[in-house]
This record gives structure tokens, sequence and C-alpha cells, in this order.
């Protein structure tokens, strides 16, 4: 054994390299394949078999290409075994997709060596099927993501904490009328506002930024590149500390549609109730002619019934200002004719008024405030008229109401406090919005529009002013409002919340 | 009853407005009140007024075809009828300002007290 020849050691040394390289094989997690030059498998590893679904028998001595029935017979592979292989020597990280009949579609990354002298070729076949199929469909999810957000109406803008826009999509195009890179090159999306109506925008982007995952929408007008003034609902959702974005989302809505609308009905009620104060206003005339020829008559039973009738009429007539109103403070239409006033005669002269009408309620003054306000009388006094006249409503079981008026250095408060059904905690904040109304299985026992504190809490508003409620169910009801008493700047009108803070993981 | 006695002393209003029915109860209320009362549903009469001056214009803002804050500045241009008083109507609260603009001496807003409207006639026709 000590002596061979040459050949025999070349044998030798040859099927130990084999040997080695079987070894080596076995244990490699990876499918292999050993093929000779004339490309039929000289071994497979367990691996592939258990991959390829293969046995041992079809396998060894079996021509590459007429593996599994002929299943292995991938141009490519020809083409890497055939023409690479024999100039290159090795090949590596070669991606080729194949369907397989029996194992269905497989990615798999070749990796080819062949060894000299011993004419084998190693051929390595992972399967990359799983990590394919699942960045393919992270590729699909991006996309489609991608394509909600850039096929989306809506125009989404990525924005810092300084308001400088780092992303704005495809739609800001139809929505606004400037290109994404045009809104990027703005020192801030909120210079499209009208610079008037500005603030209530920029304020409420400040309160978003201020608190991590809150939310808050608002309504403005834009200016759109082509020069006109569009609607925009803008919903702002801070992601600052999300590391997946690091930035404010503004979402812009166009809602120039609905805007249309909204405004069109508004014109409606409008027109409606002027309408409707045509024959009001002759049907009042006629029922006062009445009163007063039966009065000279000395008929004072039906003195009486016709002027039941006319406070009949009266409430009509206030439930039609009511419309009136309200579509004026959504045109911000609503007129004041401001002056200085006594707070205290006015309220005086309210109180008095709404005694003749109330003969089941004692109305109390206790009235402490002197001062001289400014301010639109007639619209002041239709808020007190509504807080008294709401506590009256409201209070069918008690009969005492408490008019409370006082004053600090700054301010002028008056309350009007009732005994009666009040307002659960969780609808106190509702009670001034647009159309609300008690609501539930008593909704019939209190009529109305749901416009009366709501054209209050507006009338206060742009007083400068503040309206509030403190109210125990069953209690009793204290609805307050102050104003300022210098003469102070008439608040526009403005449509912003802030909505509770988002939960984010 | 009245409070001017004979006819001839009877004040003399002039009533404006494109709705029938109200021109038919302001003129019940001011006739049973002792005024004499002339209506029309047609602004243009109005712009015509030369003969037999009224006491006083009740003038609705909105007259259908024609616009009443016109007519106001128009009457109150001219010499002739310049020194007639006149009260615009209208069922329209912000028209205030309008009326003002016009240079009517008040105004008065629909659906009315008939008291409201009688002080106010009297105080013009005083």
């Amino acid at each position: 054994m000590n002596k061979k020849s040459t050949k025999e050691l070349r044998n030798n040394n040859q099927s130990d390299a084999i040997k080695h390289a079987q070894d080596i094989i076995d244990i490699v997690r990876e499918p292999f394949l050993v093929l000779n030059d004339a490309l039929k498998v000289v071994s497979a590893n367990a691996a592939f078999y258990k991959m390829y679904k293969v046995s041992k028998k079809d396998t060894e001595g079996t021509l590459v290409y007429k593996l599994g029935n002929h299943q292995w017979d991938i141009p490519e592979l020809r083409k890497i075994l055939e023409e690479v292989l024999p100039k290159k020597e090795r090949l590596t990280g070669l991606e080729v997709t194949h369907d397989f009949p029996d194992i269905g579609k497989k990615t798999m990354l070749l990796n080819a060596r062949k060894i000299a002298g011993i004419e084998l070729i190693l051929l390595s076949l992972e399967d990359i099927t799983a990590q394919r199929q699942a960045e393919e469909a992270r590729e699909r999810d991006e996309k489609r993501f991608r394509a909600m957000i850039e096929k989306s109406d809506d125009a989404i803008a990525l924005v810092n904490a300084a308001g400088k826009v780092l992303y704005a999509s495809p739609s800001t195009i139809r929505v606004m009328g400037y290109t994404p890179e045009e809104i990027q090159k703005l020192k801030n999306p909120f210079e499209l506002v009208p610079p008037d109506e500005r603030k209530p925008v920029t304020t409420l982007f400040e309160q978003v930024l201020k608190k991590r995952g809150s939310s808050g929408h608002t309504t403005h007008r834009i200016k759109h590149k082509n020069g006109s003034f569009i609607w925009l609902e803008s919903v702002m959702t801070n992601l600052l500390f999300d590391p997946n974005v690091y930035a404010v989302v503004i979402n812009y809505r166009d809602i120039n549609k609905r805007r249309e609308l909204e405004i069109q009905k508004d014109e409606f009620i409008g027109i409606a109730s002027h309408e409707l104060k045509t024959p009001v206003t002759s049907i009042k005339g006629y029922t006062q002619v009445l009163q007063n020829r039966f009065r000279k008559d000395g008929n004072i039973k039906a003195v009486e019934l016709l002027s039941r009738m006319d406070g009949q009429i009266n409430k009509l007539t206030s439930l039609i200002a009511d419309l009136l109103d309200s579509t004026k403070i959504e045109g911000g239409k609503l007129q004041f004719h401001e002056g200085y006033f006594d707070f205290n005669e006015l309220t005086t002269e309210i109180v008095d008024e709404m005694r003749l009408t109330s003969t089941k309620h004692t109305i109390v003054k206790k009235l402490a405030t002197t001062k001289t306000i400014y301010g639109d009388r007639d619209r002041i006094g239709q808020v007190i008229t509504n807080l008294i006249s709401n506590a009256i409503k409201y209070s069918p079981h008690s009969n005492k109401i408490i008019v409370t008026t006082s004053e600090d250095k700054e301010t002028v408060t008056l309350c009007v406090q009732d005994f009666g059904v009040g307002v659960p905690k969780e609808k106190q904040d509702k009670v001034f919005d647009r159309f609300f109304r008690v609501g539930g299985k008593k909704r019939d026992t209190f009529a109305g529009l749901g416009l009366g504190l709501y054209i209050a809490g507006e009338i206060i508003k742009r007083h400068s002013g503040r309206i509030w409620v403190a109210s125990d169910v069953k209690k009793g009801s204290t609805f307050c409002f102050s104003l300022p008493i210098k003469k102070g700047m008439r608040k526009k009108q403005t449509n912003t919340l802030v909505e509770e803070e988002l939960k984010h993981e | 009853m009245n409070k001017h006695s004979s006819s001839t002393n009877k004040k003399k209003i002039l009533v404006a407005d494109d709705d029938t029915a109200i021109l038919h109860v302001m003129t019940l209320m001011l006739e049973d009140d002792g005024y004499e009362v002339t209506s029309t549903l047609d602004g243009e009469t109005v712009q015509k007024v030369q003969n037999e001056l009224p006491d006083l214009v009740l003038l609705d803002i909105w007259m259908s075809g024609i616009d009443g804050k016109e007519i106001c500045k128009q009457l109150k241009s001219q010499k002739k009828t310049k020194h007639i008083p006149i009260i615009m109507i209208s069922a329209n609260k912000d028209t205030r300002d309008i009326a003002k603009e016009a240079g009517a001496d008040d105004f008065i807003a629909k659906p009315f007290e008939m008291q409201d409207l009688l002080a106010k006639v009297e105080k013009y026709t005083k």
C-alpha cells in the first residue's frame, strides 16, 4: 500500500475527495447535487430529496434534466450547466423560478462550481420561494398602500413640527392645483389659506403638535392655483413619535360640493323662512285689528281668545326667526348693531317681559352688576330670553327660576338657574351644537328645533364672550354667559375641533 | 273715537307693499286709528307722487320688481318730497342699515306689533 502508482494515487485522492465532498454535502441544510461531467447525478443530499420530493433511486445516475420525470428540464439550468460552467468554472447567486408540476412554483438560488481534476459539478439549489413570496407580498402591500395614497381623492401631506412639507401626494394637483413639488417648496402648507382665515388652521396645528397621537379637523378655504377659493376639510394627526412616519399627517379633502349643498340648503331655509314671514305678518295684523275692534265693542272674551292667538303667532314668529338666524350664522351673515347699553336694565326688561308670559314660574332677579357694556343690545337680549324660556320649558315640575348677574374687573356674567330636568354630563358639551335636541324617549316632551342655544352660543362667541352650563340630572341646570366689559373685537367664526387622543401602539 | 275728528284733518298715509294681505291689514290698522290711507302694490306709483302729497310713506324694502331703497332715495332727493317722512318695512331685520343708508326716517320689521306701527306713524305725523 505504500507503493502506489500515480494513477492509483490519483484515484484514491479522487475517491477521498468525493467522500469528503459527500460528507460536507450531507451536513449542509441546503439542497445539493453532485453531478458528473455527463450531467448525471452522482449524489444528492437529504435536503434535496426532502425539498424537491424525489427519491434517491430515481435520482442517482439520472441525467439532471430528467429528474422527477423531466420536471428539471429547466432552460436556465441547461444554460448554466452547458454554457456558463464550462467557461467560468463557477457561478453564484443565480435566481431561477420554475413551476414544477409536482411541487408547484419554486424560486431557487443556484450556486454551481466545477471541481477541477475530478470532473464533478457541485450544485446547490437553495429554496428561496418563501422569502421571495414574502418580499413580493411586501412589495404588493407597499404598492397597494402607495396607490391608496396616490390615487386617493384626498390630498395627503406629511409635515414636520415646523410645518415644512416632507411629502405631498400626487392628489394635491387635483385638490389644490399645485404639484407635490410645488407644495413641498412652500414654507408651510398653511400659506395657501387666505391670511385672514389662517389663524384657526395654525392654532389647530399647534394644538395637535402638543399631544402625541392627537388628531383634529377643521374646515377652511384655500386659494387654488387657478386663483379661485375652495373649501377643504383638513384632518391633522400627530405621528411625530411614530418611527415609521415621524411627521404630522394632514389629509385635505375637497368639500366644495358639500359646502355648495350646505349653502344651498341654508339659502333655501333662508328663503323659506322669509316667505313664511309674509303670511304670518298679515295673520298677526288681522288678529290685532280684530282684537282692537272687539275691545272697542267691549267683547272681553273675544279679546282674550285673540290675545292667545297672538301669543301663538309670536311663537311661530320666533321659530321662523331662529331658522333665519341659524342660516345667517352658517353663512357668516349674522349682523350686529353694536353700542353701549346698561346690562342690568336690559336684564330687568327681559325678566319683566318673561314674567308676563309665564304664569306658573316665579322669576327671581339677583342683579349685582351695574356695568355698561358694548355689544348688540337686541342680540344679547335674545340670548337672555332664550336662557329664561329654556329654564321655563325644561322645569315643568318646579316653579322657581333665578336670574343672577355679577361682575369682575373684565367681565359681566349672567346666570339663569332652574330646578328642572337637567342635562346629563355627557351631553353638556353638545347643548350648544346646531340641531341638538334633548334626546331619548322623552324627546317629544320638549318641542323645539334645536337652534336656540346654538344661536345663543354663536351670539356670545361673536361678542368675544363665553357661554357654559352646569347641571345635574333631575336637580336642574344653570346656564351662564359672560361678556367682556371693554369694547372687544368681534371674533371671526371658526369651525375647529380638537379630538381626543388617538390610541396608538 | 278717531283722533282726527274731521276728514279734512286726517293725516294721509301712503302704504306700498307687494303683498295684498299685508297692504289690506295695514290699511285697516291705520284707518281704524283715524288715518286716510292710500295703498299701492306698485312701487312706481310712489315715485310718481306729485299731487296730494302724503304726510307719511310706509315703504316695503323689497317691493318685487323695484327696489324700495331706490324709491326712498329718490323721494328724499327731490325738493318737493324730501320733507315727507318715510318708514321702511321689511321682513329682514338686517335691512335696518339699508333703511338708514337710503335716508329713511325709521324702520319696522315684519311681523310687527300693531302698537309699534301706530306709535311710529304717530311720531312722524304729529
